[in-house]
């Protein structure tokens, strides 16, 4: 269970994250939208405990993520969206690093390797011998999602995890997620793919300039505001004017 | 015709464009006088901060170049000042372009940024070198701010000496900056790509003790001990490239003579001919080299590295591999650090080459000392213990240019895995780290002064001995950077100047504590004290002060974010 209580993140005068209040289930899978610069990284970066919220209280499963830091981080998993890795490591040995900095015994560990590299199709000599720089963005990504979950956390975290997968891939991801959810994982999903959110995600939290604006399951959002699609939606409630007409003029002015 | 748009087509002439010139040379500038945050964003005003390791380095260089240019107030004749100067100008100038340059012509990043940009090779690779120059006469400027002034006292100069010794330190900036960067080139063109990162790391060891080497000889040569006479031109100053540079200086004053034109002529020629080279034979192919280097098929497997069942083996000897792994690295998160920062030092391009030329320096007092045969066993009654020493101390002194320079990597980003997962104490991740580079430099640095010793004085007894008292001294020392900061291993975005101003800092702060250490290992070599005596209390003081360390460290501290890691 995830619960968040005034969670406020300030820079100076600017709220990034303004006052966010939610209680998550376990089992949940929220799916987390905002434009860019909403505050939905920095949302989660206070839930992982990365970093400190300015005032308000963020728990995951009654752990403070401040003062319990060290057992919210043994519990959560995260998939950041740089995908950023040790390149010039093995993907075997990045995977072994992270899961030793789990704590975890190099037996457990290997045997994990294993499952996801065959979740993944990523065969064994493009493991143990390829530098991750001679890997693909999907590739990569495979492997920092591995990375994220090789501890089995009750609590997951997304930050535009399809980054880079291709289409079979992200199909047999989206599946993966709705079965850990189904297993008692909550899992907290931030993505700009709506359709994505749309079709995968139990309820939908939309946040803008870091206050919540909307939050429900798709049908509540939709009966709260009027429109048919997650599109509609969340252009209605984010975006401050016209896109297409602003679409359009730019067009114009563009043929030089 | 304006003298931008004279340039532009003179530089067209040579296949550079100068709007891309320029505009690329502004870049370049503008990331290396900016501050790693360099916008403060969310606050009310924005703010451009300064790069603090270029500050430190410039500081440096003129409080060292006040030190030496006192030397022009003892009657040195003006040729010697000259040549001194700049003999010491080119030593600092090539030891940070060493450490510098690595990271500016091999930038596989910049690739993704600039590579499908229209920017022909020529205008890239002088971009390139206009920024590296820069940088040089920077240092070069620092250093010789006062000598410009100090040397007008020199014996037998004059009030153009601030126009020919300014002429000249700029000159010896360009040379150096040529040297290295021709020698880059060639190794770009001649040597196939999977054998260019080691080969470049380890020419950069070759050049700093060429370098240090060649620093410490010229003086002698030029019989610095006697500064007031005037040498006149001897042969060998055809050999010492300072030399041809103080001819041009002693032109430019209005000495002129064979010597000097001699000397000049070298100067200019070698310019020149770096010039030359630089731009017919290594310009035209150094895009299709960076694209080859960021996309072409270089090392990326590493099977020697990987055991045959595809576990992390970053050491090579099964044995002492297992050995290490049961002794000493017993804790997952402590082997996970450890095992990053060997892989790191031994497989990363980007470490090998702003990193090993500061390693090089353990080497360089002993190969001094053989060199002018002044490397004698203490233990038989030589005075000549000065160089075994200083090679010994240079050790600990490397285990801390390690330290300093691990934490900055090209794959910064992916550190924030350390602020991901659960680590309760700083102090799992930092004894990772400093085990690594027990094992990575000082034990290998140890052990090859040792063989040198036992060779040399043909008493590998005397070696141990004289080396017993720095190896247990060592876990000591490198302890001081983790004593006020979080150290997390190759977490910082590296800026140029970082290495050699971490350099010089650590050079003098270490000195005094490593001198005292050495004075009083010399005390007891001299039989003022039993010697056994000197190394009981070491083996008992060294624990002791190591828990002490920790114990005030911040090792027991939980890991905190900071600016680079919390910003990917």
């Amino acid at each position: 269970m995830i619960l968040l209580d005034n969670l406020t993140k300030a820079y100076g005068e600017t709220l990034a994250v303004d006052h966010v209040s939610l209680t998550i289930p376990s089992g949940q899978l929220v799916g987390y939208l905002g434009p860019n610069g909403a505050g939905k990284s920095t949302t989660v970066k206070m839930l992982t405990g990365m970093m400190a919220q300015t005032s308000g209280r963020a728990e995951i499963y009654g752990l403070d993520t401040q003062r319990d830091n060290t057992e919210v981080k043994r519990i959560t998993g995260y998939v950041p969206e740089s995908g950023a890795v040790y390149e010039t490591l093995t993907g075997r040995e990045y995977l072994e690093m992270v899961g030793r900095l789990y704590g975890m015994d190099d037996a457990v560990i290997k045997d994990r390797i294993l499952k996801f590299a065959d979740f993944f199709e990523l065969s064994a000599d493009t493991l143990n011998r390829k530098l991750l720089s001679a890997y693909s963005k999907g590739m990569r990504q495979k492997v920092v999602i591995s990375a994220g979950l090789i501890h089995n956390p009750r609590v997951i975290f997304f930050d535009e995890p399809l980054n880079g997968l291709d289409a079979s891939t992200q199909l047999m991801f989206k599946t993966l997620i709705k079965n850990l959810a189904a297993e008692g994982k909550t899992i907290f999903y931030c993505s700009h793919l709506l359709d994505v959110v749309e079709r995968t995600c139990d309820r939908i939290v939309i946040i803008d300039q870091g206050r919540v604006v909307a939050d429900g399951t798709l049908a509540e959002l939709q009966a709260s505001s009027g429109e048919g699609s997650l599109e509609r939606i969340f252009n209605k409630l984010t975006a401050h004017t016209d896109l297409e007409e602003r679409a359009e003029e730019f067009s114009r002015t563009f043929a030089f | 015709m304006s003298l931008r748009s004279f340039t532009y087509r003179a530089l067209e002439r040579h296949g550079i464009d100068g709007r891309q010139l320029f505009a690329l040379f502004s870049v370049y500038f503008r990331q290396d006088v900016r501050g790693g945050k360099a916008f403060t964003q969310f606050r009310a005003k924005e703010y451009v901060t300064a790069n603090r390791a270029l500050l430190v380095i410039v500081g440096s260089y003129v409080f060292i170049g006040v030190v030496l240019g006192m030397a022009a107030f003892t009657r040195a004749d003006v040729f010697v000042f000259s040549a001194l100067m700049l003999t010491f100008t080119l030593f600092i100038v090539a030891l940070a372009i060493l450490s510098e340059a690595g990271n500016v012509l091999f930038n596989e990043n910049e690739g993704d940024i600039i590579g499908h940009l229209p920017i022909s090779p020529r205008t890239l690779f002088a971009a390139k070198i206009l920024n590296l120059l820069s940088f040089t006469m920077l240092l070069g400027a620092a250093a010789n701010l006062f000598p410009t002034i100090a040397g007008i006292w020199a014996s037998g100069s004059n009030l153009l000496f601030v126009v020919a010794h300014t002429a000249s330190a700029a000159l010896v900036s360009m040379f150096a900056t040529g040297l290295v960067v021709v020698s880059y080139g060639l190794l770009m063109r001649y040597v196939n790509r999977e054998r260019f990162d080691n080969i470049v790391a380890y020419g950069q060891v070759i050049l700093v003790l060429f370098f240090m080497l060649g620093s410490r000889v010229f003086p002698r040569v030029l019989g610095a001990e006697s500064l007031a006479g005037s040498p006149g031109f001897r042969w060998y100053f055809i050999l010492c490239p300072p030399a041809w540079f103080s001819g041009v200086a002693m032109l430019v004053m209005g000495k002129i003579d064979t010597g000097s034109l001699l000397l000049a002529g070298l100067a200019l020629g070698s310019l020149i001919l770096l010039g030359a080279v630089a731009f017919r034979k290594i310009a035209g192919g150094y895009s299709s080299f960076m694209s080859s280097l960021a996309y072409g098929p270089e090392r990326r497997t590493t099977a020697p590295q990987t055991s045959a069942n595809g576990a992390m083996d970053p050491l090579r000897e099964g044995l002492l591999k297992r050995m290490i792994y049961s002794r000493l690295v017993r804790r997952p998160v402590e082997r996970a650090v450890f095992d990053l920062v060997m892989i790191y030092l031994r497989r990363n391009r980007e470490i090998k080459v702003r990193l090993y030329p500061s390693l090089a320096y353990f080497l360089f007092f002993p190969l001094l000392a053989v060199f002018t045969r002044e490397l004698g066993d203490p233990f038989i009654g030589s005075d000549a213990r000065f160089y075994s020493l200083i090679g010994a101390a240079m050790i600990p002194f490397v285990g801390l240019t390690a330290v300093e320079g691990l934490i900055f990597s090209e794959h910064y980003q992916a550190s924030h895995i350390f602020l991901v997962v659960p680590i309760g104490r700083l102090a799992d991740v930092h004894r990772g780290f400093r085990k690594a580079l027990l094992i990575a430099v000082a034990a290998p640095g140890y052990a090859v002064l040792c063989l040198l010793y036992s060779v040399l004085w043909r008493n590998p007894w005397h070696a141990l001995l004289l080396l017993l008292p720095w190896m247990m001294i060592t876990p000591v020392a490198l302890m001081i950077p983790f004593l006020f900061r979080q150290m997390l291993p190759l977490s910082r975005k590296y800026q140029k100047g970082q290495q050699s101003a971490r350099n010089i800092t650590l050079m003098l702060l270490s000195f005094f504590g490593l001198s005292i250490f050495g004075i009083a290992q010399s005390v007891a070599i001299s039989d003022y004290v039993p010697y056994w005596s000197f190394l009981a209390a070491i083996a008992v003081l060294s624990p002791a002060a190591l828990f002490v360390l920790v114990r005030i460290s911040g090792d027991a501290r939980p890991l905190v974010a900071t600016d680079s890691v919390t910003s990917f």
